[in-house]
């Protein structure tokens, strides 16, 4: 019988990539909490959280300040944020055993974003058991658009990738219609608000904010890593699952809850960015390859990072101004997945 | 071979879809140490058989017995640490390596018992059982349907289970391999006793290796027993509604089921 030796398509080392994650994303937030009115070069970054941490006052007490109280909450909200979307995104993918497949495919950012929207247009910007409203409203259109799409793609208990595909193109442009309604009810200036909010944001943020996220975060993530067995097994096929032990519907609609919950945190502080749920478990699997036990934390690590860069790029683009960081994420990530599709299909060719 | 147990029993099943009931009343029992062959003409139910004997397709009749407990009553894991499946192949999303999908196959004993376990073991045997330890860094979306095959039987066989269930693990491996596969089976049920169900469209390697055959026509048993007894001209003609002709394999003795060509004179209006 035939022995050949084919050379294996070797993936980066994990502690490598795990490694070269960690230092960028530790990188990118020294540069991003430079970045604003006033720039603050890293040494001073460094030594303002470690007079904050340790009580040494190695920092004048403005610099102290901006960073601590403007800088970190904006750079953990992008650090959160994008590890959240790219989650929920590498989540999707197992779930529907196809790498296109992203958190907005199912509608969770459409019904989050019509939550958060009705929730300004209630005008129930408070606080409920410490939670925003905003997040929970967020959250609530968020789980029940997914439901929604989830149960009418479902056929006896099964669901199958065109029909929930389908379904969430139908329900997400329903939702579209239902939000600009109520955004063309809102004043003028704040359509203007809710147009950057959106495309989503990280100015103005406050830790109060980077306290909402954080919470779902991290039973999110945790879940996920957890389940990391399970996403490798799921994305072999619903039928190969059950045949390895694992309860096929029952962990499927676990899991499309807790990227679920990942989704609608992340859109309820931070709006709605796009194509970062796709492109960077895309991007990781490429790297690293399809095993969770790896995708996972990597995927986690590089959602923080681009979304840290792609908050620098919104407040630098632009001299004078900042725009909204969905509107980066969407352009760079356009052009990325037009790439991506540019490869496959010179690949099918050869 | 007197301590044989039986391992999975079906009692009247009926099973289907929504519309169409395809398994309408099979019974039968598998005792350890036993390889049993299922065949049947397309459409007769033998995919939709192991289907429902893993419990993927709900029954609606009878009862299936795993080690005497209700399938039904068995938990995904505990399922999947008892029986063991070889689906018929798809092409894969993901590029998982030959190995990282070995290894999904010790899933079900990923359980703190068994977290010192001798899981890399197990996955080296079924890779060179299924002479797939060459290929185990490979990128499953390169591999060769064949290869493919072989490692979707890897992956089985590493979970290491009292039942094993294959649906056509022939269909896509040339000759040397189709022989290697079913001598395979035939060593994992009599050295190690296991009780083996496997659906095979190749009636000839199926009568060479099985030790008994079920001759599915209809959602119904049509007869069981040794091959030799399952595979006679009379049956075959009226299940699959074709002349054959069968001879003793001068080798085996086993019987050899060959087409029945009709002559140019007897097929009249024939091109």
């Amino acid at each position: 019988m035939s022995q050949r030796e084919v050379p294996a398509h070797e993936y980066q080392p994990k502690g490598f990539v795990l490694c070269v994650l960690g230092i960028l994303v530790v990188g990118a937030a020294i540069v991003s909490a430079g970045i604003g009115t006033v720039s603050i070069p890293p040494i001073d970054v460094v030594k303002a959280i470690v007079s904050k941490i340790t009580g040494q006052m190695l920092v004048d007490d403005v610099t102290l300040n901006i960073v601590w109280n403007l800088r970190l909450p904006r750079l953990l909200l992008a650090v959160f944020s994008g590890a959240c979307l790219a989650m929920a995104g590498l989540i999707m993918q197992a779930l529907f055993h196809n790498p296109m497949a992203d958190p907005y495919v199912v509608g969770a950012s459409s019904g989050a974003s019509s939550g958060a929207i009705l929730a300004l247009w209630l005008n129930v910007y408070g606080q409920w058991w410490g939670i925003g409203l905003a997040a929970i409203f967020a959250f609530a259109g968020s789980l029940g658009v997914t439901l929604l799409v989830y149960f009418l793609s479902a056929r006896q208990g099964r669901v199958q990738m065109t029909t929930l595909l389908l379904t969430g193109l139908a329900i997400g442009g329903f939702m579209q219609a239902v939000s600009t309604l109520l955004l063309l009810q809102l004043e003028s200036f704040e359509l203007r608000g809710m147009l950057s909010w959106l495309m989503g944001s990280f100015a103005n943020k406050r830790w109060e904010h980077v306290m909402i996220l954080v919470p779902y975060s991290i039973v999110g993530l945790t879940a996920a890593f957890y389940w990391k067995g399970e996403l490798n097994i799921l994305s072999m096929g619903d039928e190969a699952a059950h045949h390895l032990g694992v309860n096929v519907e029952r962990t499927k609609f676990a899991l499309l809850v807790i990227a679920t919950l990942l989704t609608a945190a992340s859109v309820a502080v931070s709006g709605t960015i796009g194509f970062v749920g796709l492109i960077v478990p895309h991007l990781m699997r490429m790297v690293v390859g399809p095993n969770h036990r790896v995708l996972v934390p990597s995927s986690i690590l590089c959602g923080g990072f681009v979304l840290l860069v792609a908050d620098i790029l919104a407040r630098k683009v632009l001299p004078g101004s900042e725009i909204p960081i969905g509107i980066v994420t969407s352009i760079v990530g356009c052009l990325f997945f037009l790439y991506l599709l540019q490869r496959a299909s010179k690949k099918e060719q050869v | 071979m007197n301590d044989q147990v039986t391992l999975l029993e079906a009692t009247n099943i009926k099973s289907g879809y929504k519309t169409r009931e395809v398994i309408r009343d099979i019974s039968f029992k598998v005792r350890s140490g036993t390889l049993l062959g299922v065949i049947g003409p397309n459409g007769s139910g033998k995919s939709t058989l192991i289907k429902t004997l893993t419990g993927l397709v709900p029954l609606t009749g009878g009862t299936i017995l795993l080690k005497g407990r209700h399938l039904s009553l068995y938990k995904a894991l505990e399922r999947a640490e008892n029986m063991s499946v070889v689906p018929q192949i798809e092409q894969p999303a993901f590029a998982f390596s030959v190995r990282e999908v070995v290894e999904m196959g010790r899933h079900p004993h990923h359980l703190p018992k068994d977290i010192l376990g001798n899981h890399q073991t197990s996955v080296q045997n079924a890779l060179e059982a299924t002479d797939t330890a060459h290929l185990a860094k490979r990128r499953i979306d390169e591999l060769s349907s064949g290869e493919l095959q072989r490692v979707m039987i890897a992956r089985a066989l590493a979970q290491e289970t009292p039942v094993m269930l294959l649906d056509e693990p022939t269909a896509h491996l040339d000759l040397a391999h189709q022989q290697s596969i079913f001598e395979l089976l035939v060593r994992l049920s009599h050295t190690q006793g296991k009780a083996i169900i496997c659906v095979s469209h190749d009636l000839n390697l199926a009568a060479e290796y099985c030790d008994a055959l079920m001759l599915v026509s209809i959602g119904k048993i049509f007869t069981m027993g040794a091959p030799r007894e399952v595979l006679t001209a009379q049956n075959l003609q009226s299940v699959y509604g074709t002349l054959v002709y069968v001879r003793d394999n001068p080798v085996s003795g086993q019987p050899l089921v060959l087409p029945n060509k009709p002559k140019p004179a007897e097929s009249g209006d024939e091109s």
